[in-house]
């Protein structure tokens, strides 16, 4: 599906508001066909890259290109691109059938033409028996299914979805996830996604570009990113990962916590300090006596279909999951084969994360809604600046 | 429980009770003008039985009629206009980028609601004369257009504050979605913001059409002679009472607005959806009934045109009117309400009579005080060619050199006026006025509650009526009659004169039910007062619904006016206005306005005519009538000093316990 040359290049991209740089100097280029997420955490500049490329913000440097051509002074409404709005945006005063038609409508479609194409699109949605609904009148999924037929009912070349999801609740959510990975195959047409959902943007991406501080942080296959993070910040935003700092003794040979490690990974000097990653989940739990490292548990949450636990080693906290229940307070010892670890280049956030010390369940559920609050904070905010623009 | 329930209850009723009073409050005098309007009498106290003859005469004659059209065209595009402009504005100030401009162009938008429509009015006069002197010095400076801006401007912020919330309602998001969709910015404005405005929109609309529709106060200052509106109009009215045919007007117009109400309203409902498709539909017709019901009424309103009665059986000299060079041009006339015949009842319509006539186009505009006529010619904003002030009046325009000189030569009519009212004090070389209507001050009595014959003023401070007697509410008429009880000269320029008229004000005070202008007919029509001053000729009306009423002149003397036609300094057609002096001392013309107006008249030709019906009539022109006017006095204009002070004393005696 996925073609060869590039439809969009972002070329050298800044955007400030107020003085304050939102992009700063933003390098990327997307594939005909692709599913991309932008991901990131809110005001990293993922949902300002996506206006760039609507067209609603004109950058104060930098080109956008679209098939080859600068696009910078083409307007909205001129530009090949659909956009599904966070809220969906639909226009109130229309019903379903108007809603999707719209676009068509604007375009000078003729009537008969316009009926089929619209019938045709909510059949993909499985709206067709709401056509002649008031949009006030639909729950959120389905205001989200018409929204996506509004968009592509015109048949942009790009498809752009700035946090569709996020007013969903998990199960439609889930639902949704699935169904627009089938309409983007279906359709061929090239998705970009915003999210700050790292699972989300994990299971539906071709390709992923984690974002922060309104620089691009990665550019990956899904599993390129979990595996291969390139930096502290993305290996903690994506998943759980214990960041150790290590030193590189030789090639394929790290030290951490005084001990040298076996690794798979090469071409750094030596004696250079690391970042060491490590997922919680490719840790061993095994007797004090067998281990590599030893330490002591010092809590232990039931998860399921495993356990997540706090390993104390000199001080350093370990998240380990593992399968088998450990009394609090038990010394284990820990083996971290050769293909669990990662070693990335030390940047500016390292020793920023990947410590569990201030670890628990309760903080990161309350840190989970601080998040939630503040995102819808800046939203507003956002809005708000826009008004004043 | 129960005690709780109980107590609920009666909280409950109480509540009701109250809204209900409220309610009834509010609507009461609504509800007393319907009725009235319905009324077989002219009365506006006593109900004499259902009859639409109000109606009919509403839409059979008179100038009602052309001042309501006025009123709606002005309120339809001013509103209009209104709303357009404030939508425009809405939309701007929404786009502007900073909030400290765009907050203080709001609060210059509001300051024009705050501010009292008086001042809005005088200062929008004063800038269109300004203005209007330097652009059309030869046109009147306020007209209908300048009219037309006044309600504009006034209407516009209220549009705007009706649109704005509506426009920071809607989701910015749904502009980009549709410039997303295709749309130029023009077209997402209008295919998906403006549909949300809507509801703004028309509640601006509606709100600048009611508005302007009944606005007084910055009309009255900012229109001219060729474009009257109907509240201005039935403001100048009250001199003379309010008709019945007024409040058939109004009760018309009160079940219009209702209904334009009760459209709105439904078309609001539609939108908020969330009812059953029958339900929507009987609303739909309901509305689409309403609206059409509307539409009939105010297009029977234009239909109904009167056809005023403009024959003329005879003129002195018919070739005099025949002038081409006039034929076309404007004469504005500025009289006292209801001062003209107008063809109501198949009488002579005096000004469409003139127009037909001389092909001459007539502004007719009314006044209701001389102080208010005064004002308009001082404030030179309208030129008028014709004015039909009072004597003492006419005395203050002369001494301020604001009329002109007439040419006799030009008025051979002239010669019909009774000697009795040439060289006046007022005009004593006979030089700028022709006398157009005498009247007297009588003593007006209910006979079957004032036992004699009443044949003083001192009558109004008899204790056995207390409670039944009405005086002047105006300092200068209820002085008179403090004056003559006293004895002194009701024109005098010595303040104990007017201190010992005070006096007896003060004394008669606790004797009074109150002070009275127009309630006058109203009280003594229902037989709410016994004793009441007023003029002769407003008595025969009275009398006319209630004949136990009674008038004589006391002999301690009255006052006496006469009304003449004046030219003001500015006129802008003389030769049409000495044809229009001409024209009104015609034996017929006076005759009918003698018989309209129900004043006695100082033309011989008609005191002499059998046909007229007041001749010999025993209050107009009593056998002892010269021995009445002998001892009657003429107001005449007082030193500014005098005026001040009598003025306090007034005030003085009306507010003292």
């Amino acid at each position: 599906m996925v073609k060869e040359q590039n439809i969009i290049e972002l070329h050298n991209i800044t955007v400030s508001f107020d003085g304050e740089t939102v992009l700063d100097d933003l390098d990327l280029s997307i594939k005909d066909g692709e599913f991309v997420t932008f991901l990131g955490a809110s005001g990293c500049g993922k949902t300002t890259t996506l206006r760039v490329i609507a067209g609603f913000i004109s950058p104060d440097h930098g080109d956008v290109f679209f098939d080859g051509a600068r696009i910078n002074d083409l307007p909205p409404h001129k530009r090949q691109v659909n956009t599904i709005f966070q809220r969906y945006a639909l226009f109130p005063h229309l019903n379903v059938f108007d809603n999707v038609a719209f676009g068509l409508k604007v375009a000078g479609m003729k009537k008969d033409q316009i009926k089929e194409k619209v019938e045709e699109m909510l059949e993909l949605v499985n709206m067709r028996a709401f056509a002649q609904r008031k949009i006030h009148n639909l729950s959120g999924g389905q205001q989200q299914r018409v929204a996506i037929a509004r968009a592509l009912v015109n048949n942009p070349r790009v498809l752009l979805l700035d946090e569709p999801l996020a007013a969903l609740d998990y199960k439609l959510r889930k639902d949704m996830q699935n169904e627009l990975k089938r309409i983007q195959r279906q359709t061929g047409i090239t998705f970009i996604f915003v999210t700050h959902d790292q699972e989300e943007a994990l299971s539906m991406s071709d390709t992923v570009v984690v974002m922060n501080e309104g620089k691009i942080q990665q550019i990956g296959s899904p599993t390129k990113i979990y595996n291969e993070p390139e930096n502290a910040f993305v290996a903690d935003f994506i998943g759980e990962s214990n960041i150790i700092d290590g030193v590189m003794l030789d090639d394929f040979k790290v030290r951490l916590d005084g001990r040298a490690f076996k690794c798979l990974d090469k071409g750094f000097a030596v004696n250079e300090p690391v970042d060491v990653v490590i997922r919680p989940e490719d840790v061993d739990i095994v007797s004090p006596e067998k281990g590599e490292l030893t330490g002591e548990v010092s809590s232990i949450t039931f998860k399921g279909d495993y356990y997540e636990m706090i390993v104390d080693v000199c001080g350093f906290k370990w998240m380990v999951q593992a399968t088998d229940e450990q009394l609090v307070g038990a010394k284990v010892g820990l083996v971290i084969e050769p293909d669990a670890i990662h070693i990335m280049k030390k940047s500016k956030y390292s020793g920023m994360f990947g410590d569990y010390s201030t670890f628990s369940t309760e903080m990161d559920e309350m840190e989970e809604e601080a998040r939630l609050e503040e995102e819808r904070l800046e939203e507003e905010a956002a809005q708000e600046e826009k008004g004043d623009e | 429980m129960k005690k709780a329930s109980f107590k609920n209850r009666s909280g409950e009723i109480f509540g009701n009770v109250l809204m209900g009073l409220v309610y009834l409050f509010l609507y009461a005098p609504l509800i007393v003008m319907i009725v009235f309007s319905f009324n077989a009498g002219k009365s506006t106290s006593v109900f004499q039985g259902f009859d639409l003859r109000w109606y009919r005469e509403l839409f059979a004659g008179g100038a009602l009629l052309t001042y309501l059209k006025n009123s709606l065209l002005l309120a339809v595009l001013s509103s209009v206009l209104a709303t357009v402009l404030g939508t425009l504005a809405a939309v701007g100030i929404y786009q502007l980028k900073s909030k400290r401009i765009s907050s203080s162009i709001l609060t210059v938008n509001n300051i024009p609601m705050m501010n009292p429509d008086i001042v809005t009015g005088v200062s929008m006069m004063m800038m269109f004369v300004f203005v209007g002197g330097f652009l059309a010095a030869n046109r009147d400076s306020v007209n209908f257009f300048t009219l037309l801006i006044a309600h504009v401007t006034f209407n516009t912020p209220y549009v705007l504050l009706n649109v704005l919330p509506k426009l920071k309602a809607t989701d910015k998001r749904l502009v980009e979605a549709a410039m997303d969709l295709g749309c130029t910015p023009v077209q997402a404005f209008f295919k998906v913001v403006f549909p949300q405005l809507i509801p703004g929109v028309l509640s601006g609309l509606l709100m600048a059409f009611t508005l302007s529709f009944d606005d007084f106060v910055i009309s009255y200052y900012t229109s001219g002679a060729d474009f009257v509106t109907l509240p201005v109009y039935i403001y100048s009215l009250v001199k003379k009472t309010v008709k019945p045919d007024v409040y058939a007007l109004y009760t018309i117009i009160f079940v219009a607005i209702l209904l334009l109400l009760i459209v709105y309203n439904a078309l609001q409902n539609k939108g908020t959806g969330k009812k059953s498709e029958k339900k929507k539909k009987t609303s739909v017709i309901r509305t689409v009934a309403f609206a059409t019901a509307a539409v009939v009424l105010v297009v029977g309103l234009f239909v109904f045109s009167p056809k005023p009665n403009v024959e003329l059986n005879s003129l002195i000299d018919e070739s005099y009117y025949v002038n081409e060079e006039l034929e076309g041009t404007t004469l504005n006339v500025y009289n006292w309400a209801e001062y003209i015949s107008d063809g109501e009842d198949d009488t002579l319509d005096v000004i469409a009579a003139f127009e037909e006539l001389t092909g001459i186009k007539v502004n007719y505009v009314t006044y209701e005080s001389n102080e208010v006529m005064y004002s308009k010619l001082e404030g030179e904003s309208v030129s008028y060619d014709i004015v039909i002030p009072s004597d003492y009046m006419i005395a203050q325009l002369i001494s301020k050199d604001m009329l002109m000189k007439l040419d006799f030569e030009r008025i051979p009519n002239y010669t019909l006026i009774d000697e009795k009212y040439k060289n006046m004090y007022f005009d004593p070389e006979n030089e700028y006025s022709v006398p157009f209507s005498v009247g007297l001050v009588g003593l007006i009595y209910n006979t079957t509650m004032v036992k004699d014959t009443p044949d003083s003023w001192s009558v109004m401070w008899d204790e056995q009526y207390k409670g039944q007697i009405l005086t002047f509410n105006n300092s200068r008429d209820a002085f008179m009659i403090a004056q003559m009880m006293a004895g002194v000269d009701i024109n005098s320029t010595s303040k104990a004169d007017w201190d010992r008229a005070a006096e007896l004000l003060r004394s008669q005070k606790k004797v009074l039910q109150g002070y009275a202008m127009d309630e006058v007919f109203n009280k003594m029509e229902g037989g709410n007062a016994a004793i009441a001053p007023y003029y002769a000729g407003d008595f025969l009306t009275m009398q006319g619904e209630n004949p136990d009423l009674e008038m004589i002149y006391p002999k301690e003397g009255t006052n006496i006016f006469v009304d003449s036609i004046c030219v003001p300094k500015g006129a802008k057609n003389y030769d049409a206005a000495m044809m229009f002096i001409n024209f009104l001392l015609e034996p017929e013309v006076a005759l009918a306005n003698a018989e309209y107006i129900c004043y006695a008249t100082p033309n011989t030709a008609v005191l002499e005519n059998e046909e007229y019906s007041l001749k010999d009539n025993e209050y107009l022109y009593p056998e002892n009538y010269d021995e009445v006017v002998a001892k009657a006095s003429y107001y005449q204009d007082l030193p500014a000093e005098i005026k001040s002070y009598y003025g306090d004393l007034w005030t003085e005696i009306k507010g003292g316990g």
